[in-house]
């Protein structure tokens, strides 16, 4: 199932237009956008942890990032 | 004559779906069949859409299971789905070929075997490093060293360079079995005091992590090399350290090129 806020976050890296319509305006960009009233709340209060944690984004696992090991 | 079946390692860039070239997602579309290794929701949720048809290598990953293994898994499932004549796409985040080790085993190994095995280039976490430092790693040169290896192995560093130390948030730890950066503390203090062979305690230095979510900014970190133990980190930290001054030029070999340091000087004035 997609997540509409993942949509969003996807949106935001690869339209400059809607980044910059974001940045002026975060609350009307996010309800143009259709996202919900909790979403939009998520976004206005910059709350990183939430949003990582919708994004499966947590930067203190090695899953998926530590790709390389020591040896030369 | 090439068997049946082929390899192509795309990177998914750092900023996902931002980052990917025209010709990488024409690569993911076009495939028989995506294997991704890829860290977060996002990535993979936008990987699905260029292709459904997608396999999550970070299933590969275990609690306490060493990363080579891992590495050899994922180098094996793009062997076996190629010899299946597959026409397989790869995609690893950042750069693909980049601090990563599976996709250039499998690459070798597909090649031995006689198949099309081949990488194209993304953007790694060291370009964005360029970008939002504003740093050239042309102007002083630039040494970019896994920081366990550092440590590791007896190795120099140029202090006139540019330094960049990745994989910080694991430093010191030969298990390469942790699945969290939470204990890095004694491997950062050991760094600590070996750069402090080279630098000043008050050179700045900067923790660097790329923003992959454009909703938030990149974190850029200033700090002296004398904090750096204290510091937070996380698996995408990397440790950038500018060049401690510039390098006094080489005489001898100025003599016997026939030039004077008035040469040089000159040559670099634009007040001519
Ligand atoms: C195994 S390397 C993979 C690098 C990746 N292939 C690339 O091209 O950037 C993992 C390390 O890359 C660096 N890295 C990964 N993501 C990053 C980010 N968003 N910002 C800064 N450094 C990052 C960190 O040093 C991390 O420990």
């Amino acid at each position: 199932m997609t997540d509409l806020l993942v949509e969003y976050v996807l949106e935001l890296n690869s339209n400059p237009e809607a980044l910059a319509a974001h940045e002026a305006n975060p609350e009307q960009a996010a309800r143009d956008f259709g996202l919900d009233e909790a979403d939009i709340q998520l976004i206005l209060d910059q709350d990183v942890a939430e949003i990582q944690k919708r994004c499966d984004s947590s930067p203190i696992d090695t899953k998926g990032t530590m790709i390389m090991f020591f040896k030369p | 004559m090439n068997k049946q079946g082929s390899l192509t390692v795309v990177g998914t860039g750092i900023k996902i779906a931002g980052d990917m070239t025209l010709n990488t997602q024409a690569q993911i579309k076009q495939a028989d069949i995506v294997f991704t290794v890829v860290p977060d929701k996002v990535s993979k949720q936008w990987l699905a859409k260029l292709n459904p048809n997608t396999v999550d290598m970070t299933e590969f990953y275990g609690s306490n299971k060493s990363r080579l293994i891992t590495y050899n898994e994922m180098a094996n499932a793009l062997v076996e789905s190629v010899k299946q004549g597959n026409n397989v796409c790869a995609a690893f985040y950042g750069h693909p070929g980049v601090f990563a080790y599976a996709s250039h085993l499998a690459i070798r190994q597909l090649k031995a075997l006689g198949y099309r095995a081949k990488m194209q280039p993304g953007i790694s976490a060291e370009d964005w490093l360029v970008a939002d430092l504003g740093i050239d790693p042309g102007k002083s040169g630039c040494i970019s060293i896994e920081a366990t290896q550092f440590l590791f192995y007896q190795r120099t560093i140029d202090p006139y360079s540019l330094l960049v130390l990745w994989q910080i948030g694991l430093v010191g730890d030969h298990t390469l079995a942790l699945d969290k950066t939470d204990n890095y503390q004694r491997g950062l203090k050991v760094l600590s005091n070996e750069l402090l062979k080279y630098y000043p305690s008050d050179h700045q230095v900067i923790i660097y992590e790329a923003a992959t979510l454009a909703l938030f900014p990149p974190r850029i970190e200033h700090i002296a090399l004398a904090q750096l133990p204290q510091a937070k980190l996380t698996a995408i930290s990397t440790l950038a350290i500018p060049p401690y001054q510039e390098a006094p030029l080489d005489l001898a070999v100025l003599k016997q090129l026939g030039l004077t340091p008035e040469d040089i000087d000159n040559a670099l004035s634009i007040d001519k």
